[in-house]
């Protein structure tokens, strides 16, 4: 099939390209290439392009679980929960609600605050969401929260990061993802799956996934009921922000710069100019996420 | 905190201290915050004004001549030109359009900070802290419940269909560094 024959030459070609960015970039990761070389054996182009193939088969959803833990277990070893049970189950509360307008609202989704200054939001596959403590902060409703929440839904239900271990030339961790199921989850394997979702979350998505999940995102909250530009003006503080902060360089180098995305946002304005009048939730956001306001304004 | 919400208002309407906002993008500023309402004058990027609240999707503008109106609130950036420290306003609306700052800010391309790179290569992963997160989960009827406290009510929308036409250039003169990334191409 022409198709499958492109999708190949597409692999190869990848690899190649993924191998002399790392090394212009002068970066380091252990276990780039995973188990393949990482012990300095010879690759097994065969056996690998045959991997590579079988990943681009649907994964299915306890897979997808599977790896979105490992993946969740990725960002929590970079930054603990913030440890405060009243504030995440809220967060909880209202990402389930907004997660039930989406097209997957049976999964088991799960929320958590992230303790760190950086600003920024994260999916993992399977229902897996996190904000940091410092985006949090610096929201001023619930309908901002809702926004960004949604934003990150729609990577999960596009299967976003998925489809990226699948662009990215990972052909190991294309075959871990394959290999990962319930039954079958020796650590070796996860451990192969959480050092490519390190390297995912590092480099970010499609640029195109993120307008798009700005823009499906938009529509998920304005679902719920929020005022639909919760996530417009979270962009305007994110734009508003001093751009030489060390908190957004992360959120800065794998997204769209905030006023781009505002700009894709302008194109469908009026679209949502009719639900402007939803509410806000300002009262019981702030009530809500005082404690780690005040935190930051003692800093 | 930059910006006083008072408490609640009036359904989707926010007080925001005054504040200096720069305009993004050609737009209109209208007497009434609705696209229909009737046009005062014409806005050009890189003109200052002053936001003086927010209702919706809308932020009242006071202009340098003293003439207020509504701006969609897309068109405008909040903040002061020269915030950014050394970059001005041209630097500064260049990493609005792009995402980045300068040559500077293409060089660490995958480093993190705070979550940051180093920590990340440890391959630190926490599952005990994967499974603390199920006793914070809420139920659907719990999500439902507690929207019904605001209320919050669903609505049926659909997404939106894709535009036909191509995006609309950034309104800087760098746009076409946009589209390509030196070393990781179009990952932005």
């Amino acid at each position: 099939m022409g198709l499958r024959r492109a999708v190949a030459g597409t692999w190869f070609f990848a690899l190649a390209l993924s191998a002399n960015t790392v090394n212009a970039a002068g970066l380091s990761f252990g276990g780039l290439f995973g188990g393949a070389d990482g012990e300095g054996r010879t690759i097994d182009i065969g056996r690998i392009v045959s991997s590579a193939r079988e990943a681009f088969g649907e994964v299915n959803e306890e897979k997808e679980r599977a790896v979105g833990r490992e993946a969740a277990a990725v960002l929590l070893g970079a930054a603990p929960l913030v440890d405060d049970p009243a504030l995440q189950r809220y967060v909880n509360r209202v990402g389930r609600w907004v997660a039930l307008h989406t097209e997957r609202p049976d999964l088991p989704w799960r929320f958590g605050v992230l303790d760190s200054d950086n600003v920024n939001a994260f999916a993992a596959p399977g229902g897996y969401i996190f904000i940091t403590r410092g985006l949090l902060a610096r929201l001023h409703s619930e309908a901002e929260l809702a926004g960004v929440l949604a934003h990150e839904c729609v990577h999960v239900l596009e299967r976003d990061h998925l489809h990226a271990v699948q662009k990215t030339a990972r052909v190991d961790l294309a075959a871990a993802v394959i290999g990962s199921t319930v039954e079958n989850s020796e650590r070796q394997v996860l451990d192969r799956v959480a050092s490519g979702f390190q390297e995912i979350y590092a480099r970010g998505l499609d640029k195109e996934d993120e307008f798009q999940a700005d823009r499906k995102g938009i529509v998920i909250a304005t679902r719920a009921g929020y005022n639909p530009f919760g996530l417009a003006a979270t962009l305007q503080t994110l734009a508003s922000m001093n751009p030489e902060d060390s908190a957004l360089a992360l959120m800065f180098q794998t997204h769209p710069g905030p006023g781009q995305r505002l700009g894709r946002l302008d194109r469908d304005f009026t679209a949502f100019d009719p639900y402007a009048g939803q509410p806000e939730v300002d009262g019981r956001f702030l009530a809500a996420t005082a404690s780690i306001r005040q935190a930051a304004e003692r800093k | 905190m930059k910006r006083l919400f008072l408490l609640p208002l009036l359904l989707g309407a926010v007080a925001v201290q005054a504040e200096p906002a720069a305009v993004l993008r050609d737009a209109a500023l209208h007497a009434e915050p609705y696209i229909d309402a009737d046009t005062i004058t014409a806005l050009k990027p890189g003109d200052q004004v002053e936001a003086l609240e927010r209702r919706g999707g809308w932020f009242r503008v006071r202009l340098a001549d003293g003439t207020e109106g509504w701006a969609r609130l897309t068109a405008l950036r909040l903040g002061k030109p020269g915030e950014s420290g050394n970059s001005g306003v041209g630097a500064t609306l260049n990493l609005l359009t792009t995402g980045r700052s300068g040559a500077s800010g293409v060089t660490a391309a995958t480093g993190i900070r705070g979550l940051d790179k180093a920590k990340a290569i440890q391959q630190a992963t926490d599952e005990q802290a994967v499974e603390a997160m199920e006793t914070h989960a809420a139920s659907a009827d719990e999500a439902r419940a507690y929207a019904e406290e605001v209320p919050l009510e669903s609505r049926e929308l659909d997404y939106l269909p894709e535009h036909e036409e191509a995006p609309e250039s950034p309104s800087d003169s760098d746009a076409s560094a946009t589209e390509s990334n030196p070393i990781f191409g179009g990952d932005w």
